[in-house]
C-alpha cells in the first residue's frame, strides 16, 4: 500500500504516492482510468551479489522509459554500491505512463527501492 | 586552489507553462546529435541528464563529452570537458533542475554526446527549447 502525501508539484497541489518495493518484477505505478501516472522519484538499489539489469517499462504499448533499444540499467553488485537514483523532482516528472496504464520495473535479479508518483488527468 | 572555477548565469523562466519539457533517450557508441537544433534564435536548455556505461565488455571506463554542436564547446565538465563513467554499471546523473538549467546550447545549435573512447553509453536527457 502506497503512502499518500499532499505536495505542490509543478505548481499544483497534488496527492502523491510513495511506495517501496523489493522484487525482480513489480508494478511501481498502478494504472488509473483516464489518467497518466507520473514518476517524480525513483531510487533502485541492487540487492543481488551479481551484476543486475533493470528496466523501467510503460505498459500498453510496452515502452522502455530510460535508455533506448537494448539498453537497460546496469547495476553493479550490492557490495559495489549498485544504485540508480532519479531524485525527487517537484518541478516536472521523470517518466510518464501511457493513458490509463501502469509502469512496471523488471530486473534480472532482486532490487529494492522506492518510487514516488502522482496522477494527472488525461 | 586546484582545478577550474566556472561561473554560469542563467535566466530563470517561470511559470513553466511557458515551455514544455521533452525527453530524449539514447544508446550510442560514437559522437551523436542527441537534441536537434531548435531553429533560428532558439536555444536548448538541459534540465537533467542521466546516462550509464553500457559497454558489453564491462571493464572499460568511458570518457564522455557533452558539446555545443559537433566537436563544439564542452557544455559540462572542467577544462578537459570530460565526464568519466566507470565500467559497466557506471552512472552519471543530475537532479532535475528546471528553474536553473544545467547548461544551454548556442542558438539554433544541436547538442552532441561524444563517448570519446567509442564505448557504449545509454541514457536520457530532459530539456526545453526557447
Amino acid at each position: 500500500m502506497a503512502e499518500q502525501f499532499k505536495m505542490i508539484v509543478e505548481g499544483i497541489q497534488r496527492t502523491v504516492y510513495r511506495t517501496a518495493f523489493e522484487t525482480s518484477l513489480a508494478i511501481i505505478v498502478p494504472a488509473s482510468t483516464n489518467q497518466y501516472g507520473k514518476i517524480i522519484e525513483l531510487d533502485i538499489t541492487n540487492v543481488s551479489s551479481s551484476d543486475n539489469v533493470v528496466e523501467v517499462v510503460a505498459l500498453n504499448p510496452s515502452t522502455r522509459l530510460y535508455g533506448a533499444q537494448n539498453s537497460a540499467i546496469y547495476l553493479q553488485p550490492q557490495d559495489e554500491g549498485g544504485r540508480m537514483q532519479f531524485p525527487l523532482s517537484l518541478e516536472t516528472a521523470w517518466f510518464t505512463s501511457n493513458l490509463s496504464e501502469g509502469i512496471v520495473i523488471v530486473a534480472d535479479d532482486t532490487v529494492s527501492g522506492t518510487t514516488t508518483y502522482y496522477y494527472e488527468d488525461g | 586552489m586546484n582545478g577550474d572555477i566556472m561561473s554560469v548565469s542563467n535566466k530563470i523562466v517561470y511559470p513553466k507553462s511557458q515551455f514544455t519539457i521533452s525527453k530524449v533517450t539514447f544508446d550510442i557508441t560514437s559522437n551523436t546529435e542527441v537534441i536537434s537544433a531548435g531553429g533560428a534564435g532558439i536555444k536548448t536548455y538541459v534540465v537533467a541528464i542521466i546516462f550509464h556505461n553500457n559497454d558489453s565488455t564491462g571493464s572499460n571506463d568511458t570518457p564522455v563529452r557533452i558539446q555545443d554542436g559537433s566537436g563544439g564547446t564542452d557544455l559540462y565538465g572542467g577544462s578537459s570537458g570530460h565526464i568519466y563513467v566507470v565500467g559497466r554499471g557506471g552512472l552519471f546523473g543530475t537532479p532535475m533542475s528546471v528553474a536553473v538549467p544545467w547548461f544551454e546550447s548556442s542558438a539554433n545549435t544541436a547538442i552532441y554526446l561524444n563517448p570519446t573512447s567509442s564505448k557504449r553509453i545509454a541514457g536520457a536527457i530532459w530539456y526545453y527549447q526557447k
